[in-house]
């Protein structure tokens, strides 16, 4: 038995594209990670295996739970050995008898993987408070929601099972029929797989024939964008490429994977027209800093569209040549795919397949920098609280009475006695530069201690300390806090009389965490000022933050390419999308109805 | 006004908590004292921000956590504003008891922090000041700054203030079990003055709140003001809970 099949990469996007025409069944499959991965460059938590034989094809699409201790292993794990065990299982039992096995099979998976999650090393995580809580994640297991399809040509049958939220849909003759088939009751988010506890909820099993659609869908909840798209079926790969890009402007942008597969030709989602393009030819060395990306030119051809999308951009535009110039620094590091169709006022032809290109890597400092630029500070550490200054502002604010420092009362003190120091020397230079020594010579202060005078006076510090005494404000304030078993004060007294050393609330000390993990490395000593409370830990870097407002500037405001593509030798100035799919720079993340208000 | 704005990393919820301080937080409630009862509650509630906002080894920001901690003096125990992630890794900061009770100085920080920053969380969920007391302020009366907190607000709505009121003398009837009480409801007899203050300084929850709150077990009934008697810990817990309530994507 001969085993084909594809497995989406967690790590990168995988554009809609068709499968291999060596299925048994046409389909086309995608996946993508949500905005917050992409932005932290993590895993997506979605995975989608694909395997057939040649009479068979087994499919399944696994969603990490996210609350979970890390979903994309449960995902990973249930996806390749679910679709294997699919395509090994008997289809002549019925369906209870099926049920039984795969109810037996899951729960019998889950106890091997439990233990390779217990023995999942977190010990490399920082900070120990994350550790702590992703232990607490790993008591409860790993888990994830999956929804699997097996097509079977032989025995006539398509087997549907599924546990959890993920979008499963039928279409026959052009009409949604997945209501007929399923309640919404079957779909319930805390359904899952569990690492520890097997089918969590129940398990959903469906038999049907190939003949009661001709349309499949499966996509996991983070594409419940494309719920309200009724011809979902029969978009194209680029229209459902732009749906999967518009997710990533949305609150709840998640990971998303797609798959659709057909039982009925002509394929619904190709024009029928004949894809006369079958690739793009990238060239990065004809002209320094630019990328000509080219194809072929059939006869007959003399308008077109390409098509690009990349982790959060997607854009069609138009060009009457059969090449694009583009400037290399523009496309993103982690690179962009391309596809390219011809079109005249009464249709188009098919689009590409996808070309996929990945610019030089820049050094990671130029990286940063770059993202430095692009990004501007947004949170303000609040300024220290100076009641004088807001009075102005804020009219209601009260000065605050002034707290006792005792780091100024030291300044002063170290003032006091350099100017008595400075005074003595003055005073014995006056009492001694008159003066003669025994061999009749004028000496002075210092000549006198050289010859072994001694001159009886005040130390500064004595002095310091018997004039200006400090105030009454705690003086130890480096003094720990008193052990926990300490006895406490009288609850009246203490309202009364601080009895602590300190007025400061907060232990100097850094806690039990290890000293790497501990933010507060540059903790003033351990005499804070009691001046500015307000300052006593690092104020927060100018940079931080940036992640909050990167949505307002970061591939909404403008494409990679708005001022990049250049048709043929001359530059052109291209809006960031051209067709249908706009992507709002309006603040994304919010419904319209939020920004109406 | 919905309070539906979901909480992501690009529109984070602003949790603002402003901790009592003073002296008497030092006696003892259920044989730990009153302070290490609201430390072990912050605790729990910054572990569980934190298993919200995990994705595999990742913290999400989708919360900005800020604490001023008062006595006589207010501190900015996090130095501004920070995100979740940055409070992990920070840990939960210890506090010790100190003297007098100046509630107006701290509502004045809160304050002019939602000034200075309500610009930025225009598209985020509505800030929430969560005041964590147990007696009366000895400084000037805190209302009027709490009214016109209560009235600042964003596009999800006004801001949102909760009281977490650690005494024993706050309702005329016990609560049983945290999971079936209803909340502070508008016909709830409060026995003191400042209690009834306190509910007057206390936003409504809100429905998504609510909704929150209910999967987490609890039985808050809708209109109930965001204000816990804090008489037994898990009271104290029950209202950080409240605190990080906000709808959020899963």
């Amino acid at each position: 038995m001969n085993r084909d099949g594809v497995t989406t990469n967690k790590l990168f996007k995988t554009p809609v594209s068709d499968g291999p025409s060596s299925s048994p069944f046409p389909f086309r499959y995608g996946q993508d990670r949500s905005a917050d991965s992409i932005g932290t460059n993590q895993p997506g938590q979605d995975s989608l295996c694909i395997k057939w034989t040649n009479d068979r094809m087994a499919v399944t699409q696994c969603d990490g739970v996210s609350q979970s201790f890390f979903g994309d292993l449960a995902a990973e794990h249930l996806c390749q050995n679910l679709s294997n065990y699919l395509l090994t299982i008997p289809t002549d039992q019925n369906a209870k008898q099926m049920h039984e096995d795969l109810f037996g099979y899951l729960n019998q998976l889950s106890i091997g993987f439990r233990e390779k999650i217990e023995t999942h090393s977190i010990d490399h995580i920082e900070p120990a408070f994350l550790r702590g809580v992703l232990e607490t994640k790993r008591h409860l297991g790993s888990e994830a929601v999956f929804s699997s399809l097996l097509l079977d040509k032989k025995s006539y049958l398509a087997m549907l099972v599924w546990a959890g939220d993920s979008r499963i849909r039928v279409w026959k003759y052009g009409r949604e029929i997945t209501w007929a088939y399923f309640s919404e009751q079957e779909f319930l988010t805390q359904e899952r797989w569990s690492s520890h506890k097997g089918i969590v909820g129940q398990l959903h099993l469906k038999i049907l024939s190939p003949e009661d659609f001709d349309q499949l869908i499966l996509y996991s909840d983070g594409f419940a964008i494309a719920d309200n798209e009724a011809d979902l079926f029969q978009q194209d790969n680029i229209q459902i490429e732009s749906l999967i890009t518009r997710t990533k402007t949305l609150a709840g942008s998640d990971d998303i994977s797609f798959f659709q597969m057909t039982s009925s030709l002509p394929i619904a989602w190709h024009t029928g027209k004949k894809n006369t393009i079958r690739a793009l030819n990238f060239d990065e060395n004809r002209e320094p800093g630019k990328l000509f990306i080219e194809w072929a030119n059939p006869p007959g051809q003399n308008t077109w569209e390409l098509a690009t999308v990349t982790d959060l951009n997607f854009s069609v535009v138009e060009t009457t040549r059969n090449s694009f110039k583009v400037l290399i620094d523009e496309i993103p590091q982690a690179g962009a795919f391309f596809a390219v169709r011809a079109v005249n006022p009464m249709a188009a032809t098919e689009w590409s397949d996808w070309s996929f290109y990945k610019p030089p890597q820049i050094e990671p400092a130029k990286s940063t920098q770059l993202e430095k630029q692009r990004y501007r500070p947004v949170y303000q550490t609040p300024a220290p609280v100076d009641p004088l200054a807001d009075r102005e502002k804020y009219e209601h604010y009260q000065p605050r009475p002034e707290p006792v420092s005792v780091t100024s009362n030291k300044k002063w003190q170290i003032s006091l006695a350099g100017m008595i120091l400075l005074l003595i020397c003055v005073g014995s230079f006056v009492l001694f530069s008159k003066g003669e020594n025994k061999d009749n010579q004028r000496t002075n202060f210092f000549t006198a201690l050289l010859a072994g005078h001694t001159t009886p006076t005040t130390t500064p510090e004595s002095s310091a300390t018997d004039e200006f005494p400090t105030s009454a404000a705690p003086i130890d304030t480096a003094t720990p806090e008193p052990p926990p078993d300490t006895p406490q004060p009288d609850p009246d007294e203490s309202e009364l009389f601080s009895t602590l050393s300190t007025p400061y609330p907060f232990e100097t000390t850094p806690p039990s965490t290890p000293s790497s993990a501990y933010p507060f490395e540059t903790t003033p000593s351990s005499t804070p000022s009691l001046r500015n409370p307000f300052k006593t830990y690092p104020t927060r870097p100018q940079s931080a933050g940036s992640s909050f407002y990167a949505t307002y500037t970061h591939g909404y405001q403008g494409g990679w390419f708005t001022n990049a593509l250049e048709s043929n030798n001359n530059l052109i100035l291209l809006p960031l999308i051209v067709k249908e799919n706009s992507l709002s720079s309006t603040p994304p993340s919010q419904s319209d109805d939020s920004l109406s208000e | 006004m919905q309070y539906d704005t979901l909480a992501t990393s690009d529109t984070p919820a602003l949790i603002i908590y402003a901790l009592d301080v003073s002296g008497s937080m030092s006696t003892s409630m259920s044989g730990k004292r009153r302070i290490e009862i609201v430390t072990d509650a912050l605790t729990a509630a910054l572990q569980q921000m934190v298993f919200r906002c995990t994705k595999g080894s990742v913290i999400s920001q989708r919360y900005l956590i800020a604490m001023f901690a008062y006595s006589d003096q207010v501190y900015d125990i996090l130095g501004g504003i920070r995100t979740i992630d940055e409070v992990a890794a920070m840990g939960v900061p210890e506090l010790s008891p100190q003297r007098s009770t100046a509630t107006d100085q701290v509502f004045l920080a809160v304050e002019e922090m939602l000034h200075n920053n309500l610009g930025h969380l225009q598209y985020c969920p509505a800030p929430l000041v969560c005041h964590m007391t147990d007696g009366e302020y000895t400084g000037a009366d805190p209302e009027p700054i709490v009214n016109r907190i209560m009235s600042l607000g964003n596009h999800d709505g006004n801001v949102l203030v909760e009281n977490i009121f650690i005494s024993d003398n706050i309702l005329t009837q016990p609560i049983q079990d945290p999971y079936n009480w209803t909340g502070v409801l508008d016909n709830s007899r409060l026995r003191t003055q400042y209690a009834q203050k306190l509910q007057r300084m206390s936003s409504r929850i809100p429905e998504s709140y609510r909704v929150m709150m209910a999967e987490s077990g609890y039985a808050i009934q809708p209109g109930a003001y965001m204000m816990l008697p804090g008489v037994n810990p898990e009271l104290v817990q029950m209202g950080f809970v409240m605190s990080m309530s906000t709808p959020m994507a899963q």
